[in-house]
């Protein structure tokens, strides 16, 4: 299936990811690693040069030898100070090379993947794959591998030490460890979750929040404000609620684990004083068990920090490596692949070998479905002459949307075959169709950039020159002109900043720019002003002419002007001709631009002060 | 504008009507820290006077409490109590920690929903000539991320500084008191670190901001292209669209790596410091403790007070420089709370005034900028009862007089009365209370039907609720859902479509049975029959409910008992529909063409027929 949203646990997700991250950073997993351990080791000398000063004040009283101990103690120092320099910077390298190499796959992949999968992933939950799962995971690779193989040796390390010191003593300190971690353990994953849910509960306030603001003229003429702040009061108790579990819950885990940490130095003290006084231990040995029963403690939190952030990061890795394993459904045929391959460097006219012209289209007996038991589009035939203009007419939901997007090729005909040339188009790459096809949108989507960039995107290589005459083609060289930067014009996120005419003009540029030889376009329904409805009908008949043009058409001076007329309704063709032939049939058609008159008589006399 | 005096104003008042809780946890985290001080102050008297046997450095109530355990003897033989006394004191240290915390987040989480509840009823009181003009996305900022951060602020911040603050005011002079020379070898590095991270934490706010400048173009750049994705199809942009990816995601993990090694330098050398540190306390106490200067046990206390210290105080000069960032969140919080609500001033008008809904609208002229009016001199009466149809083009201040009638805007020049009150003595809520509207955009809550139906009056019955879902013609929509009345609606539920969401909208407004009731173009998305049943209906089962409907539909207009024609502010006819065909201007152009009487329509209708 196409949707992420439910799938399965992948299996082996972990180990993919680890496969991927791996194989290309090889030196650096290496680099950390030892860092990582010798760090480990320099930690826990650090307490048994104090034990030895200790030892040695005790024996040697004023003839101590300082400057031995210094200059160990400057060494260790040293060392500890390089080692985390570099493995901060590993770590972090290692993180930002596997977080660019999770997004960028993840990204380059979703190019690949067809209409379909779109239509049934919305975009926020895309966006958060691509962005904060991969960061994510990227983190817990990372500073997971350090703080393991720093962590876990520290610890180890602490334990031989304690045990050859003393071996009663350390087997005490350690019989008392598995409490610490196993207290971290369930603090940890507490934390988490608590965290999590105010996280959630967050979210929630922000989208009441903007339910609200959105809703207050609502609630205002309803005088509903004292209800609403007493709901929306509900909503922030919890959050309080929440938020106050999650910072006691924090709270009380230093404690605890301080507590634990102070058992075993209470112990330490006892029965190491004991020994002590006895002359069996070393006050040195003594003050080492003492200050190691708290350097354990350190290790032992992060590491249980980790592997409970790892455990939460389980659901992220299958999601990512379910997302990159989704396979794209339309692709070139094993059979047209092999004839881009032979006619790659022998100068073809076209990428795959065929004719590059195109002559006729014709649409031989297509159904479509989305889903198998909703038919949206029935034994649908059409011929289309080279240079023609067809207008498809028909009600919201007949499958005049359709018609076109299998024409581009977005989905492909569930029974029946479209036709180019009279060779079915699954014959022909994927690529040379679409670099063939102009296609105006309903909602035209600008990108940020400036209004030449956007221009430029239906032919990249074009020259400054190219842009101006696109844009004289469909009259908006003027528009963009009297703009305060001209073709410079920044386009604001969403194209806030231009007016729905201007935004539809500029993608009609767009489209024209390439010398595409289809043009596919779904005229937009917004009403925009009059002087731009002009310009905009002008420029389409510039922009039509002697090209063939599919146009799904709600205008009446566009579906008069079109050379076939095809009206459809509920997934079939039911009429089709000419504008003075359909009219005489006093058919569909007839109904439609009845309609269609009276409702753009009515707008003109509405606007007509504007 | 507001100055930086009244910067923290709001914020200061919630923080003094939680004042208790505030000092409360600053004298538990007093109490916590001197029994942490005590941990390794127990150690040294161990060490000194039991292990060691020395007289050790001054001592004085540690004499008294070791005569109480037997004297020193009495310890050397009884050593579990001095273990016992270490796990004690960590355990009081313990405990005041947690209540420390308790207080504490009790004070800032009260702070900060109240803070949430106030904007939330703030925003609600707003005029709406604010709101108008106001940008949601950036209220909506204020609202939420800036209230994150400045919870962050009060939660992490704040409690970090104030414990380290106490720490060092606790356990320097305690240090100081016990040893001076051993004072000055473990603290004398610690201001150097302190101004180190503070210093380092100012200057590299910058790239940090860098940093997600570039993670915010990273995430538009994906968002914009998955939005897009029809477009790059189109026009088969997929390399295109992969190199800008490229650019982008190189450029936020080149900057963030050179943020990473710029906190590998702090962190290391920082660290580098706090070692050095320990190292001077380790090296020249040895030397001291080895000349007798001070006891082993105080040198051993005081290895285990510079770890105390050292951390913290690194933490401190990072959160502090850190801390600017809150002052910018509350700033602009505050910037909200500080526009002026609605106010009812001079309304005179007792506020359980009953309405039966005579209007009369003398010489108004209204403007949202007074530069430019929208209604020009309009006069108009309108009787108890009446059902009346205001037609007229688009801007022609049609809705304009309804937001006036509302009190959403105020109007300056001229008079409107209602049942002979001066509009602007009746107090707003009273006035909205009496009007039932819908606005021209339906808006419907995220919840179920029921409670958007109920939404104006929670006191309804089912059975109301149905028969004011009859009279909207969507009673038996609604039964068609398979979850009826149930039925969410919104982001995570059924969408409905335009027509039946304003219809709902009409229920809602029709349960509420108000003496007036205004649709302003409120049925647009609904079929002219179903419109003109739902008319039919309401006009038929007037009563004394004054009806206003702002229509372009003939149909509708036929039912009313009066058409007010409005073109460009002023009120330019009025009348029945039959004397208004009657006479040339905008009101017989609309009928013409809707009627199908229209010349060119006609003339349409001439053309070719085949034989």
């Amino acid at each position: 299936m196409d949707t992420l949203n439910s799938t399965p646990a992948q299996k082996g997700a972990w180990k993919r990811l680890f496969l991927m991250a791996y194989g290309p950073n090889k030196a650096l997993f290496h680099r950390l690693i030892i860092v990582a351990l010798v760090t480990a080791g320099m930690e826990a000398s650090l307490t048994l040069i104090t034990k030895a000063v200790v030892d040695d004040i005790q024996a040697l009283g004023p003839q101590i030898n300082l400057m031995k101990y210094a200059l160990l103690y400057i060494a260790v120092l040293v060392t500890v100070v390089v080692c985390i320099r570099s493995f901060i910077r590993l770590a972090g390298r290692l993180s930002m090379n596997l977080m660019y190499d999770l997004r960028k796959q993840s990204f380059e992949h979703l190019q690949s993947l067809s209409f379909s999968f779109f239509d049934k992933n919305a975009v926020g939950w895309l966006l958060a794959r691509v962005t904060s799962d991969t960061a994510r995971i990227a983190r817990i690779v990372a500073w997971g591998t350090l703080d393991l193989f720093w962590g876990v040796p520290l610890i180890l390390g602490v334990f031989v030490v304690l045990l050859i010191l003393d071996f009663k003593l350390g087997l005490i300190v350690l019989a008392l460890s598995p409490f610490l971690a196993a207290i971290a353990w369930w603090f940890n994953k507490r934390i988490l979750t608590s965290s999590r849910q105010v996280r959630r509960t967050n979210s929630r306030l922000t989208a009441v929040y903007n339910e609200g603001i959105a809703g207050i003229p609502t609630s205002k003429v309803l005088v509903r404000e004292d209800k609403n702040l007493s709901e929306f009061r509900e909503d922030s108790k919890t959050m309080y609620h929440q938020s106050m579990y999650n910072l006691l819950l924090s709270s009380a885990f230093f404690p605890f684990v301080n507590i634990f940490v102070s058992i075993s130095t209470g112990i330490a003290l006892w029965l190491g004083g004991v020994e002590v006084i006895a002359g069996a231990l070393t006050l040195g040995t003594l003050i080492a068990f003492m200050t190691y029963s708290r350097t354990l403690m350190d290790p032992m939190l992060e590491v249980s920090e980790q592997l409970a952030e790892l455990q939460r990061t389980t659901a992220c890795v299958e999601r990512v490596i379910g997302l990159l394993q989704v396979e794209p459904e339309i692709v070139d045929s094993a059979a047209v692949q092999a004839r881009m391959q032979e006619v790659r460097d022998t100068g073809a006219e076209t990428l795959d070998g065929g004719p590059g012209v195109i002559r006729d289209i014709a649409f031989s007996h297509v159904s479509f479905s989305y889903k198998p038991e909703e038919p949206v589009l029935n034994d649908f035939s059409l011929n289309v002459k080279a240079g023609s203009t067809v207008a498809l007419v028909g009600a919201t939901g007949s499958g005049k949307t359709t018609v076109v997007s299998l024409l581009c090729r977005f989905y492909e005909p569930t029974a029946g075959e479209i036709l180019i040339n009279g060779e079915s188009y699954l014959n022909r790459s994927l690529s040379w169709l679409q670099s063939n096809l102009g296609i105006v949108l309903q909602t035209p989507f600008l990108f940020t950039g400036t209004v030449a960039s956007n221009i430029r995107y239906g032919k990249l290589d074009a020259t400054d020159e190219e842009v101006i005459e696109a844009a004289r083609a469909v009259n908006v060289h003027d528009i963009i002109m009297k703009m305060e930067k001209g073709y410079d014009t920044e386009i604001q996120e969403g194209g806030n900043n231009l007016s729905t005419g201007q935004k539809q003009l500029i993608s009609f540029a767009r489209a024209v720019i390439g010398n595409p030889q289809i043009l596919v376009m779904d005229e937009a329904t917004s009403s925009v002003d009059t002087q731009t409805e002009h310009l905009l009908q002008r420029s389409l008949q510039s922009v039509l002419r002697d090209r063939t043009s599919f146009v799904i058409a709600h205008r009446l001076s566009t579906i008069r002007s079109a050379d076939n007329i095809v009206v459809i309704d509920k997934g079939a063709l039911v009429e089709q001709g000419s504008h003075s032939e359909l009219l005489a049939l006093r058919g569909r058609y007839f109904d439609l631009y009845q309609k269609q008159f009276q409702s753009e008589r009515e707008q003109e006399l509405l606007n007509e002060h504007h | 504008m507001t100055k930086s005096k009244h910067k923290t104003r709001v914020l200061a008042e919630l923080i003094r009507a939680e004042k208790w809780y505030y000092l409360g946890s600053v004298a538990s985290v007093g109490i916590a820290t001197f029994f942490m001080f005590l941990v390794p102050a127990i150690g040294k008297v161990v060490i000194d006077k039991v292990i060691d046997g020395t007289p050790g450095d001054q001592t004085g109530w540690v004499d008294a409490l070791i005569l109480l355990v037997g004297g020193t003897e009495g310890l050397a033989a009884n050593l579990w109590i001095a273990g016992l006394a270490i796990v004690g004191a960590t355990l009081v240290s313990g405990l005041f920690m947690y209540l420390k915390d308790f207080l504490a987040a009790k004070a800032c989480e009260t702070t900060v929903r109240d803070l949430r509840n106030r904007l939330f009823a703030h925003l609600h009181r707003l005029p709406q000539r604010y709101l108008g003009q106001a940008d949601s996305g950036d209220i909506l900022q204020r609202c939420t991320s800036d209230i994150d951060t400045l919870r962050e602020f009060l939660t992490v911040q704040v409690m970090n500084i104030g414990r380290t603050v106490i720490l060092i005011l606790i356990f320097v002079p305690l240090m100081f008191f016990e040893s001076v020379a051993l004072s000055v070898l473990s603290l004398c590095l610690i201001p150097i670190v302190f101004f180190f991270a503070w210093i380092f934490f100012g200057r590299i706010k910058l790239l940090f901001q860098q940093v997600d400048e570039a993670e915010g173009e990273l995430t538009n750049i994906v968002q914009e292209n998955l939005t897009g994705i029809r477009v790059v199809r189109a026009f088969a942009r997929q390399q295109h669209e992969c190199e800008k990816f490229e650019e982008k995601n190189r450029r936020y993990s080149d900057l963030n790596y050179r943020l990473i090694c710029m906190l590998s330098e702090f962190w290391s050398l920082s660290d580098l410091l706090c070692l050095t540190q320990s190292g001077l306390l380790l090296i020249g106490g040895g030397w001291l403790v080895a000349n007798e200067q001070v006891s082993m046990g105080t040198y051993f206390a005081f290895i285990g007070y510079t770890t105390m210290l050292v951390w913290p105080i690194r933490q401190l000069g990072q959160e502090l420089s850190e801390a600017s960032k809150a002052t910018v969140s509350i700033g602009r919080i505050q910037e909200i709370l500080n526009v002026p609500e609605e106010t009812d001033e001079g309304a005179s008008a007792p506020v359980d005034t009953t309405l039966h809904g005579q209007i009369r609208f003398d010489n108004v002229t209204f403007g949202y900028d007074p530069a430019k009016p929208v209604l020009h001199d309009v006069n108009l009466q309108i009787n108890v009862g009446e059902t009346i149809a205001i037609v007229g083009p688009t801007g022609a201040g049609k809705s304009t007089l309804i937001s006036l009638l509302m009190r959403l805007y105020d109007y300056e020049t001229g008079s409107i009365q209602m049942d002979g009150v001066e509009l602007r003595t009746i107090p707003r809520r009273t006035v909205r209370d009496q009007i039932g509207t819908l606005l021209q955009e339906p808006f419907l809550f995220s919840r179920s039907l029921r409670e958007n139906i109920k939404f104006g009056r929670l006191t309804a019955t089912d059975e109301q609720m149905i028969l004011s879902s009859r009279d909207a013609s969507v009673h038996h929509t609604i039964q068609g859902f398979s979850r009826g009345y149930e039925t969410v609606i919104g982001e995570r539920g059924v969408s409905l479509s335009g027509g039946q969401k304003q219809r709902v909208t009409l229920s809602r407004t029709l349960l509420q049975g108000k003496p007036i009731l205004i649709l302003d173009d409120t049925l647009s998305a609904v079929d002219s029959a179903t419109e003109r049943h739902i008319v039919q209906a309401l006009h038929r089962k007037r009563g004394d409910q004054t009806l206003l409907i702002i229509t372009h539909r003939i149909s509708v207009c036929r039912e009313a008992d009066r058409i007010l024609v409005m073109q460009d502010g002023r009120l330019t006819a009025q009348g029945h529909h039959d004397s208004l065909v009657r006479q040339a201007g905008f009101y017989r152009d609309l009928w013409a063409i809707q009627s199908g009487q229209d010349q060119e329509f006609q003339s349409v209708l001439e053309e070719p027929r085949l034989a």
